[in-house]
């Protein structure tokens, strides 16, 4: 137990001293692994990891998923979905905003990356909001937390490397994801309605012109076929959920094409985005083997299972104390490096307690989605911040209320587990 | 070291545009399998092999040094540089020895392992024979590279502020 | 002395029950707690294809192998996966015990720094489909079948279907959805995957393949351990074996009844059939030979002896 304290120590002054939070955790864990189980044995671990985890075809989600994003921002699909929602919601106060989350749920519709919707929204949303004399705050603050419900409503990445960590279906993760992200959308649309008449953040709306809100749906109707499109071939018995993420990307690829706003010049840099995005991610799943390795090898998860079965504590004051473990975590790290820490000793804990797998999947996934919009690190109000221009202080400031509806939601979604499971078990059935 | 530098970039260069082509390819072979299924001809039985074997792994290590080159690894945003003050220039060597160490060690393991694949033939008996070698071979390759990169950033002549990592502002996160 | 033991299959999986939790309960027993276990289940000591380097290398001592998973280092142990050989999981570990004991098949797992403890047959794989009954060759044209691993991959297409590579935990769904016609599935693992929830006919005699599970030990450390306790491994290990696949043949004539019960079409082929069936997939017996025979110079002793041991 000593040796492991020390590392946890290593792993955490490697990190401080800005290492990258994947090389951490690989040099922290082949450490711990020399320590535990000699040498020989731990070099033997890295001459296998890096193989093992790539040669995965779940994963090649992730960067089907971020070239689809960076494909419909190129050729201008979000822009034009945010156009067509303002023509219907943007004669009230705020309207703009909400119309901006509206487009943000048919984005999350699409791609599963948090950041990559983030991007996509600071540059297309942002500008327009900026133009109708919206306050900064209120403008990145909203382009923000939009991004996070990418990966809550399905599909996401987030939900596939749950998946892929803890074996759960991720077929069921994401059918499970739709009712809390909707609930989210509606929290996030509430807030901005609060802050629009409390405050001189928001102007006031545009007249409604049933002609001029008619005319601008249709450019929504592409971003909508090619949601039913990807939906359609995956529960049409087509493709698979990871399959039908490059049918996405074909998808938005002819969808520019057609409407002639994708040049070919811009496809290799939106390649070569995905790839370098990919490398990143991969990166961290491969050396948190390592140090999840490790971690199996000190049994401190089943000291740790033992412990709790012993504490005599209820079930739902262990969920707690483990949420708020991932909330404190995600104000200083990334979702991904969270998940890939925490689940090796947070999921079979959460197991032993009777919880169900989809369920927690989505509480981990929404507790540490939110750590994309809390300070000191939080990537997406970064994200918002550098594509704007914006302070970084003044979009967390922007963030505040939402981050507290936010919480709001994350109580719900654990005090009512139906919200989550009721969807799935009606599509799925039981089991 | 100019030219040096400028060589290892070429090299990087190259192995990110290798990258980025099986990506591509697994988009084109994917769709092709979806298509073929939807008009159907026989699915294309060969796409998952070649997917999961090949083109990931390719795609997932032959950019390490490229994107740690572009600032791409995550890292925690802490103003440790300000509170280490002279000191910070050390540390960060150290930190890039470190990096580089591991990434030998990992590159000097799995090459071993792919060498060994190719010298005894190795292959994954499927609906046709795969050679494993070449499965193996983008790790070494990728992992050797980002060693190569770490190193020369190490006794580079004057530290940049950060570590050439950055943890937002650039669009590839998540 | 303490092992570590690692194992992919989680602690409620019918032969991590019956098979490697009671060999190390009964082994610890018999030698009086000189030999114990420190249990790394559900690939907490190493992935399931990187079992075996893990106890070649050190990193464990004692692991539950699927050796097509490695087959690169264990390819005569593949021809386990061919279809027509043994019935039931009983015949087939008779046959497989036999195999780690002498012969070529034991020294490929010498070869790769192992000694084998014991193995045990899974119940040869059978077919569940959505639509209609498999016997006939028809049944089977251009469907898409969901098949792991390359054997299974042959056998399908040797049938005149495509096989089709889907991660587990899509196969549900792949099912349900039409995206797959059928399934090849040992059955005691059917329940895991709620297969027969999506699933209207069941087949229980024929042979789309088998499988097998194999616990070995790293060499050094076998050879390490007195005499007397080595014999405890493996007598206990034989006996393990023997209780496993009793348990998975039981365990399969109790679900059959429970589909049956539940409305579900559970068939027997006929001889004739079978005959149709296991001729179609000779061409799978035929190209193992050519590929693995081609080499590997054991490949058609192995394929005789194997035969004989697992004929009825
Ligand atoms: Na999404
Ligand atoms: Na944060």
């Amino acid at each position: 137990m000593l040796s492991l304290a020390i590392l946890v120590i290593v792993l955490a002054v490697l990190m401080l001293v800005r290492m990258p939070v994947a090389f951490a955790m690989g040099i922290a864990g082949t450490a711990g692994l020399a320590i535990q189980i000699g040498t020989r044995p731990a070099l033997a671990v890295l001459e296998r990891v890096f193989i093992d985890t790539t040669a995965s075809f779940i994963l090649v989600a992730i960067p089907l998923f971020i070239l689809m994003a960076e494909l419909l921002t190129a050729g201008q699909v979000t822009r034009r979905a945010i156009l067509a929602c303002q023509a219907w919601v943007g004669h009230v106060r705020g309207g703009l905003a909400v119309a901006t989350v509206g487009a943000s749920v048919l984005l999350a519709a699409l791609i599963g990356s948090s950041t990559a919707s983030t991007a996509a929204m600071a540059t297309s949303a942002y500008p327009e909001m900026r133009r109708h004399k919206y306050n900064d705050r209120l403008a990145t603050a909203v382009v923000s937390v939009g991004g996070t419900l990418a990966v809550v409503v399905p599909p996401s990445i987030v939900l596939v490397v749950y998946g892929v960590l803890t074996e759960t279906s991720i077929g069921k993760l994401f059918i499970a994801g739709i009712v809390p992200g909707l609930m989210t959308a509606l929290g996030i649309s509430t807030v901005i309605k609060i802050v629009s008449h409390t405050t001189d953040y928001a102007p006031r709306g545009e007249p409604f012109r049933l002609g001029h809100a008619l005319r601008a749906s249709r450019h929504v109707v592409p971003m909508v076929l090619l949601i039913v499109a990807v939906i359609g071939v995956i529960y049409g018995g087509i493709a698979s959920p990871s399959e039908a993420a490059a049918f996405g990307v074909m998808g938005a690829l002819v969808l520019g094409l057609a409407q002639r706003s994708l040049r070919l010049a811009s496809l290799a840099p939106s390649v070569s985005t995905a790839v370098r995005a990919t490398v990143m991610i991969v990166t961290i799943i491969a050396c948190s083997h390592i140090f999840a390795n490790y971690l199996s090898f000190t049994r401190v998860t089943q000291d740790l299972l033992s412990a709790i079965e012993g504490s005599g504590l209820p079930a739902y004051a262990i969920l707690s104390m483990m949420v708020l473990v991932l909330l404190v975590m995600g104000m200083f790290m990334d979702q991904l490096a969270i998940l890939s820490l925490a689940m090796p000793l947070a999921f079979p804990a959460a197991m032993a307690l009777d919880f169900d797998p989809v369920w927690f999947g989505i509480v981990v996934t929404k507790t540490v989605e939110i750590g994309l919009i809390t300070p000191p690190l939080g990537l997406n109000a970064y994200v918002a911040a550098g594509q704007s221009g914006v302070r970084l202080g003044e979009v967390f400031r922007g963030l505040t209320p939402f981050i507290i509806m936010e919480l709001v939601v994350l109580t719900l979604l654990i005090a009512f587990p139906q919200i989550t499971l009721w969807l799935p078990g009606l599509m799925l059935g039981r089991g | 070291m100019p030219r040096a530098e400028a060589m290892l970039r070429r090299v990087e260069d190259l192995l990110h545009a290798l990258g980025c082509t099986a990506l591509v390819v697994v988009a084109v072979l994917i769709n092709a399998d979806i298509i073929s299924r939807v008009v159907g001809l026989r699915p294309l039985e060969m796409q998952f092999e070649l997917t999961e074997l090949y083109l990931m792994p390719s795609l997932a290590t032959l950019s390490l040094a490229r994107v740690f080159r572009d600032g791409g690894h995550l890292a925690l945003e802490v103003d440790t540089p300000s509170l280490l003050g002279p000191l910070w220039p050390v540390v960060r060597r150290l930190v890039l020895a470190a990096s580089a160490a591991f990434f030998l060690t990992v590159a000097y393991v799995s090459g071993r392992h792919a060498v060994e694949a190719f010298a005894k033939g190795s292959i994954e008996f499927g609906v046709i024979d795969w050679p494993l070698g070449w499965a193996y071979l983008p790790v070494p390759v990728g992992t050797g590279l980002l060693a190569v990169r770490l190193l020369v950033e190490l006794v580079k002549r004057g530290a940049p502020s950060a570590l050439a990592t950055n943890t937002g502002g650039d669009i590839n996160e998540i | 002395t303490d092992l570590r033991l690692g194992d992919f299959q989680s602690t409620t999986h019918i032969v991590s029950v019956n098979g490697t939790q009671k060999w190390m309960k009964d082994v610890e027993a018999a030698t009086e707690g000189a030999v114990t276990f420190t249990h790394f289940p559900s690939e907490q000591g190493a992935k399931a294809d990187a079992l075996l380097d893990a106890v070649a290398n050190g990193i464990l001592d004692v692991a539950l192998i699927q050796p097509f998973y490695t087959s690169e280092k264990l390819p005569l142990w593949s021809i386990v996966g061919l279809p027509g050989f043994y019935d039931t999981a009983d015949r087939g570990t008779e046959a497989l015990q036999a195999m780690i004991d002498e012969g070529a098949t034991r020294d490929e797992l010498l070869e790769a720094g192992v000694v084998p403890i014991f193995a045990v047959a899974l119940p040869p794989y059978q077919v569940l489909s959505k639509a209609e009954r498999m016997g006939a060759l028809d049944a089977w044209t251009n469907k898409n079948i969901r098949t792991s691993g390359a054997a299974q991959a042959l056998i399908a297409r040797s049938l005149g279907g495509a096989g089709v590579s889907m991660p587990g935990p899509e196969v549900y769904t792949g099912v349900e959805r039409g995206r797959l016609d059928a399934v090849l599935f040992p059955l005691p693992s059917v329940p895991g995957y709620n297969l027969q929830e999506v699933t209207q006919h069941i087949s229980t005699n024929g042979s789309f393949g088998g499988s097998l599970l194999m616990l070995v030990m790293n060499k050094d450390v076998f050879e390490g351990l007195p005499e007397d306790e080595q014999k405890v491994l493996l007598e206990l290990g034989a006996e393990t074996a023997r209780h496993a696949a009793k348990v998975q043949d039981d365990a399969q004539a109790k679900l059959a009844d429970e589909w049956a019960a539940a409305g579900i079409d559970i068939y027997t082929f006929s001889d004739a059939e079978l005959d149709t069936l296991n001729e179609a997939m000779g061409a799978v017996r035929q190209d193992w030979l050519d590929r693995i025979g081609g080499r590997n110079k054991d490949a058609a002793p192995t394929m005789e002896r194997y035969t004989s041991l697992s004929a009825n």
